[in-house]
């Protein structure tokens, strides 16, 4: 066991706080609530991650990689998410299709579409629940038939985030309804432009900057080369899927948490009572925990061991998250009902514990897969 | 960065389980509730696989390890609930010893690997205070006053008390057998673990077993190792409640298909590793030489109050899965409860470690 860095961790840091104090304004922390809302500047921070190695570091160099290792990857994540760098406009895009089309996609599928998505210059959406398939994923029912050299879709998605200003979407249909319901499920790369595709946004209950759509298909014809893996293992492509999108999430929440107590610690200001100095301690741990979690987890697979523990990063990061914020509004006391920012952070946390899986089921997969216990 | 035990810690580890599975099973737990002996049948063993003298220097008989390694074997005494002594000398009192450049400190440490039962007085007649020589005075020449709630006192030859000198905090190490020292054995949760109140009245000391010294990293460690232990009752129960929940059958399914039970013991796995990382990382911390006493004592408070929060929760959900059986003596919960509320009091409760976290942050804070 070493806590310190290594020195790979330390070169690759370095390199990074160097290159992303380049690209920043210089008042972007100064003025970081303005900055969160520029999408120029989030779409150029995507670009140029992309050009210099650090938007997937573990990846080669063609692909807005340099190689690293997952220890090293992971200090860059974290670093990133530390120094508040842009979020990634279309985060779902590099986060978990580009995995999924790395493992799954062929050779002609990569070549067409993972330069442009990790650019920013193609968005995707995730075409996942439907109105009656939610946490029950496996029941969705959008149908694609085959029809020689096509598949002709039909059916509606719902919560698809950013799906109107998607080009594509990774779409999970049902290609064999006469199998048990996850056996019988493809994932297809649809073209959002292609005719019978109808995409309304959904207005948010806040002012969210990731917008939720339903989107409707009628008679879509998709090549058959647009298959992302086998037919009917779609079922597989989305659990790969989910798996990185929990690992994205686990670090978004982990960020959050960690500006939610430096949050709650400044508007203590001297008011600092037992009880507040008690919960923000349980805060703090939260975060350290959360981080240290996630670092515990890559050595583990390093040394070739079992990592349990990442099963556990989104359900614990996002009620973290919760907590804190939760926490910030009981330290700003009743001014927090018109502190506009505190309010929109609180809003927001809501959804931590729902995209991605909800916590129920995140329970379920840790009760079943970390834990043993039997399937309900 | 590394998370992982080396092979010496694993293998200590592997023998520690297959040890303590043979010579300290619940019965031989539950038995010593009632017989307050039955421990020292298996002292020699312990002092013979070297664990007394884990982090105790070479030069003085042990294997010049460290917090991380004492860690390592922390947690499996308390999968076990070691009744034997040993986390009190080699966990608790040794730590503080080792911070101590004294002939009498190293004295006392080398009598720890040899196997003199040997503790740690910290809290003082309010142990709510988060003051460790509280209770106690020291002279000049006499050591004075009550240390409450000590772990394995009764038990003990030797006495590691932190006291209040007339320069700040002072580390006096006290044979029990010395005039004017007094062990009152009370009634606690845990006979496994005895407490007892100490009162010292005026007693005589040689001025070279009693040094001023900084107390914070000693006692940063011995709530390390403490966390440590919970650690191991928090996955100990959570097996055993899996095996239960597996096997137990009502409405005609086994229950731990039922959301309500697999959800709750997803809990306590979440809770058990965030104590588990936290445990670790403060061990890592109080080895690295580059790390400030200040990050130390952060880590450590975050673990014990994480550590002491998930050992009662374990411990109070293993009971409600496993229904009226749990609440009966020869289950063997009761022990693991026993020793989770123990742990989880002493050396500062989670309340007080929450808020020395708090507090460390709001100091740290630009």
């Amino acid at each position: 066991m070493d806590i310190t860095e290594t020195e790979a961790q330390r070169e690759v840091r370095e390199r990074y706080r160097v290159w992303l104090d380049g690209f920043l304004p210089a008042d972007y922390h100064a003025r970081y609530a303005h900055y969160r809302g520029d999408w120029a500047l989030r779409k150029a921070h995507q670009r140029e991650a992309f050009e210099a190695g650090w938007l997937m570091p573990q990846w080669e160099s063609e692909l807005g990689g340099q190689s690293l290792g997952s220890l090293e990857t992971l200090t860059i994540r974290l670093e990133a998410a530390e120094r508040a760098a842009p979020k990634l406009p279309n985060i779902q895009g590099p986060n978990v299709v580009a995995p999924a089309l790395r493992l799954y996609g062929t050779e002609a599928q990569q070549e067409r579409y993972l330069v442009p998505l990790l650019r920013g210059d193609e968005w995707w959406a995730l075409g996942m629940s439907e109105p009656d398939a939610g946490s029950d994923f496996g029941s969705l029912r959008t149908r694609a038939v085959r029809n020689g050299d096509r598949f002709v879709v039909n059916g509606q998605k719902i919560w698809t985030t950013q799906a109107h200003q998607s080009r594509f979407a990774t779409l999970y249909c049902r290609t064999d309804p006469d199998v048990p319901k996850h056996r019988g499920i493809s994932c297809l790369v649809v073209d959002l432009a292609s005719p019978g595709v109808t995409v309304r946004p959904i207005r948010m209950a806040s002012d969210s900057s990731d917008v939720f759509c339903e989107v409707f298909f009628d008679d879509v014809e998709v090549p058959v080369e647009n298959l992302l893996g086998q037919e009917n293992d779609g079922w597989g492509v989305a659990m790969a899927s989910l798996n990185h999108e929990r690992d994205m999430i686990w670090v978004m929440n982990w960020v959050d948490v960690e500006r939610g107590v430096d949050r709650a610690a400044s508007s203590l200001d001297g008011r600092v009572g037992d009880d507040l100095l008690v919960d923000l301690g349980r805060r703090v741990a939260d975060a350290a925990a959360i981080r240290l979690t996630g670092y515990r987890a890559v050595t583990d697979e390093i040394r070739g061991g079992q990592s349990r523990e990442f099963l556990m990063l989104k359900l614990f990061g996002s009620e973290a998250l919760q907590r804190t914020w939760e926490f910030a509004i009981e330290a700003a006391g009743p001014e927090a009902v018109i502190d506009s920012e505190l309010l929109f952070e609180d809003f927001e946390g809501l959804g931590a514990t729902i995209y991605g899986g909800t916590s129920e089921v995140q329970r379920n997969i840790i009760g079943e897969r970390a834990l043993g216990l039997p399937k309900g | 960065v590394n998370f992982g035990f080396n092979e010496d810690q694993q293998s200590l580890r592997d023998a520690a389980e297959r040890v303590l599975a043979v010579e300290s099973p619940p019965a031989l737990v539950r038995a010593g509730i009632d017989d307050a002996q039955a421990w020292r049948s298996l002292w020699k063993t312990i002092v013979d696989l070297g664990w007394t003298g884990l982090a105790v220097p070479e030069a003085h008989g042990g294997l010049g390890l460290g917090i991380v390694d004492l860690v390592a074997l922390a947690e499996i005494t308390g999968r076990w609930v070691l009744s034997a002594p040993l986390l009190s000398g080699a966990g608790f009192a040794g730590p503080l010893l080792s911070t101590i450049d004294s002939p009498a400190a190293l004295d006392a440490l080398a009598g720890i690997a040899a196997g003199t039962v040997t503790t740690l007085a910290v809290a003082g007649p309010d142990p709510r205070l988060d003051d460790p020589a509280a209770g106690a005075t020291w002279d000049g020449s006499t050591l004075s006053g009550t240390k409450r709630l000590v772990t394995d006192a009764s038990r003990a030859e030797v006495l590691v008390v932190v006291a209040a000198g007339s320069d700040g905090p002072v580390v006096a190490i006290v044979p029990t057998a010395q005039a004017g020292v007094r062990v009152e054995l009370v009634d606690s949760v845990d006979p496994n673990r005895p407490l007892a109140d100490v009162h010292f009245d005026a007693v005589a000391l040689d001025p070279g077993s009693v040094v001023a010294v900084a107390t914070g990293p000693g006692l940063d460690a011995a709530r390390t190792v403490a966390a440590a232990e919970l650690v191991g009752v928090c996955d100990r129960v959570l097996e055993i409640a899996i095996d239960h929940v597996s096997s137990r059958h009502q409405f005609g399914r086994a229950i731990g298909s039922f959301q309500a039970v697999k959800h709750r013991l997803a809990d306590v796995y979440v809770a058990t590793e965030r104590a588990r990382t936290l445990t670790y990382n403060a061990a890592m911390v109080l080895d690295d030489n580059g790390s400030s006493a200040a990050d130390g004592t952060a880590a450590a408070a975050m673990a014990k109050a994480a550590a002491s929060e998930a050992a009662i929760f374990a411990a109070k959900s293993g009971v409600q899965v496993h229904g009226a059986i749990a609440m009966t003596w020869e289950h063997d919960l009761h022990l693991f409860t026993r020793r989770a509320r123990q742990g989880a009091l002493c050396l500062g409760d989670h309340r007080t470690h929450y808020r020395r976290a708090g507090a460390a942050y709001l100091r740290a804070k630009p």
